[in-house]
């Protein structure tokens, strides 16, 4: 009997059992042998049990061992006790021969068996790990995810010996791919699948997803016949879909890590470009509006004088614009180095105050301040600046000789500013919007007040700097109330 | 007041020192104009001006140096301007020396005003040290340590005396938070910046009616105060 031979019948119940049969006839020959020699009935006890023992060595499970056991308890009875060729005992001393060598012998086959199965169940780890292995360290080679599809169809494709495809998704591109590999074959092709092919690509398969509770980024296929029922073969390839799985994660995030990292240089050039330009508009600006300045106070025609007015208006609002841009950029990039320090609300409510008084003609700006002193850490410059753009559009919302009111009182955690005026309101789909970067209502009034949407924003910026919120509302009657707040003692708070 | 005063414009933009110039032509002032650091203070030492306009961001010199310089050898009056964005500069002038900053972009009639103040100042340090004060309804008296307000005798403690007093002696001039703790509490640590606030406030209750207006210390947030000059 050639090897491979023995290999394929091995696990057949009808082998197993004519090996025990032959193993015990041969230990029941050579009994008769030995008895024939003349040596005593000893060694015909030790040679069954040796029988038993070489049973279990050669056959699956404890069932073949433990029947050896008992025919040959029944062998030494029938053929070497007295009376012969019976199954009774005449001397009663022989049941305990009888016992103990039943007890032997299962015993012995027991423990066999279980070596057996456990260093089976060893060498199987063995072979697991060393193959988890391998393809651990091809996919670590891996550098994109079709290489990982690639590397891991061709790896299954040699340990189990057949085809095997690999089929990817894109949820982005909304595209599949099947990356598949014939039995025997070195090279893989790659198609793209539409969702019908899709179907018919796992029928008939055996599925692994490359998948974690969150994300799914493929299949991995196999034909149904390639691996057996019970062995661990699956579990083996399970784990190796993790593997997979781990690989094309660790991809997903370096390409990710990568987008992120040219989208934040390509910010940071924008932000740079955006701070170059106004920085140089400055100067110019400055220029201007002072040589405006000083034509006003020098002109004496009313027509010059008008066209003046307006060349200084709109240098100033540009300026302002201007100004308003380079803090943007400035806090955009240094949220982390605001430089705050413990500063007096007081002071900084009246120098935001004291600011906007120069440009609010006839506004009437009413302060309402707790007595207490609050000191808290912040930069001052820029909350007076809050201050005053919240103050400022206050002052373009509302009618001349209106009250606009600051009002500054604390919470627990917070010290809340609230500027309210008693203009038109916010319209209620704006109330969220009106913080965002370049928001312009599309109200009535959108062109006879000019804004940039900068303003508000800015605002919005410096206070999440801060650790603090803001917030627009309507009030019950009548105009809008803008409010922030800045946490006490600078205790930093999410969001 | 003596309208013959020189003044010397350092700046780099043309049109900014032109604009300065005019205003000051119309206020019937002489000025000089310059561009740079090294032509700046050739004019200094050839034509002594009253008073020096300059600019921070020179082409050729930090306009720091430029303050250091001058003031090894004269008290004359600077006023610094400067960018928004400047402000550890603008510290860095004032406690160089400097009198008073203005941020860009700046009114004429603030620039004209605060040269109004510091030339006032020149004129005042030429006479003896002056021992009372008046501003408003605010009489300070330095050597009897004693301030009315409306009449009325307000009680100041040792400290917040000495802190308005170096205040008062400065009037119209800002003084930077370090400077006056360097000259209130000698040694400090920059955790003394708070209680500087502290005591500022402490002071204000007892003179200004109204804290978040107040008529006669005016905070620079970010730089330092300012006791008004008029």
């Amino acid at each position: 009997m050639s090897i491979p031979t023995v290999t394929k019948y091995k696990n057949k119940i009808w082998f197993q059992a004519l090996i025990t049969v032959v193993i015990l006839c041969g230990a029941t020959i050579l009994s008769i042998l030995i008895q024939k020699i003349g040596f005593s009935e000893t060694n015909i006890v030790v040679i069954y049990i040796l029988s038993v023992l070489i049973v279990s060595r050669y056959t699956k499970g404890y069932a073949y061992g433990i029947i050896a056991s008992v025919i040959d308890m029944f062998a030494f009875n029938f053929f070497f006790t007295e009376p012969l060729h019976t199954f009774n005992v005449y001397n009663k001393s022989y049941m305990i021969t009888f016992a103990v060598m039943l007890a032997a012998s299962i015993l012995t086959s027991m423990q066999t068996s279980k070596i057996i199965h456990t260093s089976a169940i060893a060498r199987q780890r063995d072979k697991q790990s060393q193959i988890l292995y391998q393809v651990t360290s091809s996919l670590a080679k891996a550098t994109s995810v079709s290489d990982v599809a690639t590397v891991s169809a061709q790896c299954l494709s040699n340990l189990l010996d057949c085809g095997v495809s690999c089929i990817t998704t894109d949820e982005e591109e909304h595209q599949n791919k099947k990356y598949s590999i014939k039995s025997g074959d070195r090279g893989v092709t790659v198609e793209i699948l539409s969702d019908e092919q899709l179907q018919s690509a796992v029928k008939d398969k055996f599925i692994f997803p490359i998948a974690d509770q969150r994300f799914q980024y493929g299949l991995i296929c196999v034909p149904k016949n390639s691996i057996p029922e019970e062995s661990g073969e699956r579990k083996l390839l399970s784990s190796i879909s993790t593997q997979i799985f781990i690989a094309m994660e660790r991809e997903r995030l370096a390409d990710e890590k990568e987008l992120a990292k040219n989208e934040a240089e390509r910010e940071k050039f924008k932000s740079n470009l955006l701070r170059a330009i106004s920085h140089d508009l400055r100067t110019p600006l400055s220029g201007i509006t002072g040589a405006a300045e000083v034509l006003l106070y020098s002109l004496k025609d009313e027509e010059s004088h008008k066209l003046v007015q307006g060349i200084y208006e709109d240098s100033n609002w540009l300026t302002q614009m201007v100004e308003n841009i380079l803090s943007l950029t400035k806090i955009q990039e240094s949220t982390l180095a605001l430089n705050k320090q413990i500063e007096a609300v007081e002071e900084i409510v009246g120098a935001a105050v004291k600011h906007i008084s120069k440009y609010a003609n006839n506004h009437q700006i009413t302060v309402i301040m707790p007595d207490q002193l609050i000191l808290i850490p912040m930069n001052g410059k820029l909350i007076v600046q809050v201050l005053i753009n919240l103050m400022d559009n206050a002052i373009k919302h509302t009618k001349e000789s209106d009250e606009i009111k600051v009002e500054v009182s604390t919470s627990r955690d917070n010290v809340w500013f609230n500027v309210t005026d008693r203009g038109t309101g916010i319209k209620a789909a704006d109330l969220t919007k009106i913080f965002d970067l370049l928001f312009v209502s599309e109200g009535t009034r959108a062109d006879s007040k000019r804004g940039n949407g900068l303003g508000l924003a800015i605002c919005k910026a410096i206070v999440n700097a801060h650790g603090g919120r803001i917030f627009a509302e309507n009030n019950i009657d009548g105009g809008a109330t803008i409010r922030f707040c800045l946490p006490l003692e600078g205790k930093k708070t999410i969001g | 007041m003596d309208n013959t005063n020189l003044f010397l414009i350092v700046e780099d933009d043309r049109q900014i020192r032109s604009f300065i110039s005019f205003s000051l032509k119309t206020q019937e002032y002489r000025s000089i104009e310059v561009a740079n650091g090294k032509d700046a203070m050739r004019a200094i030492i050839t034509q002594k001006p009253d008073v020096i306009i300059l600019d921070l961001g020179l082409p050729d010199m930090d306009g720091l140096d430029v303050i250091r310089q001058v003031r090894t050898f004269s008290d004359m009056p600077i006023v610094v301007v400067s960018a928004r964005d400047q402000d550890k500069e603008k510290i860095e002038a004032l406690d160089a020396g400097a009198d008073d900053y203005l941020t860009k972009p700046f009114s004429i009639n603030e620039l004209l005003a605060r040269l109004r103040v510091v030339l006032r100042h020149t004129v005042k340090s030429a006479d003896v040290i002056q021992e009372s004060y008046e501003v408003g309804d605010l009489e300070i008296n330095l050597e009897k340590h004693l301030v009315l307000l409306h009449d009325n005798e307000v009680h100041l403690t040792p400290m917040e005396f000495k802190i308005l007093a170096l205040l008062v002696k400065n009037s119209g001039k800002v003084l930077t938070h370090s400077y006056i703790l360097k000259e209130v509490w000698g040694d400090y640590l920059e955790t003394d910046a708070q209680s500087l606030r502290v005591f500022m406030a402490n002071i204000r209750r007892k003179l200004e009616k109204d804290p978040t207006n107040p008529r006669y210390i005016i905070t620079e947030v970010g730089i330092g105060y300012r006791f008004v000059d008029e």
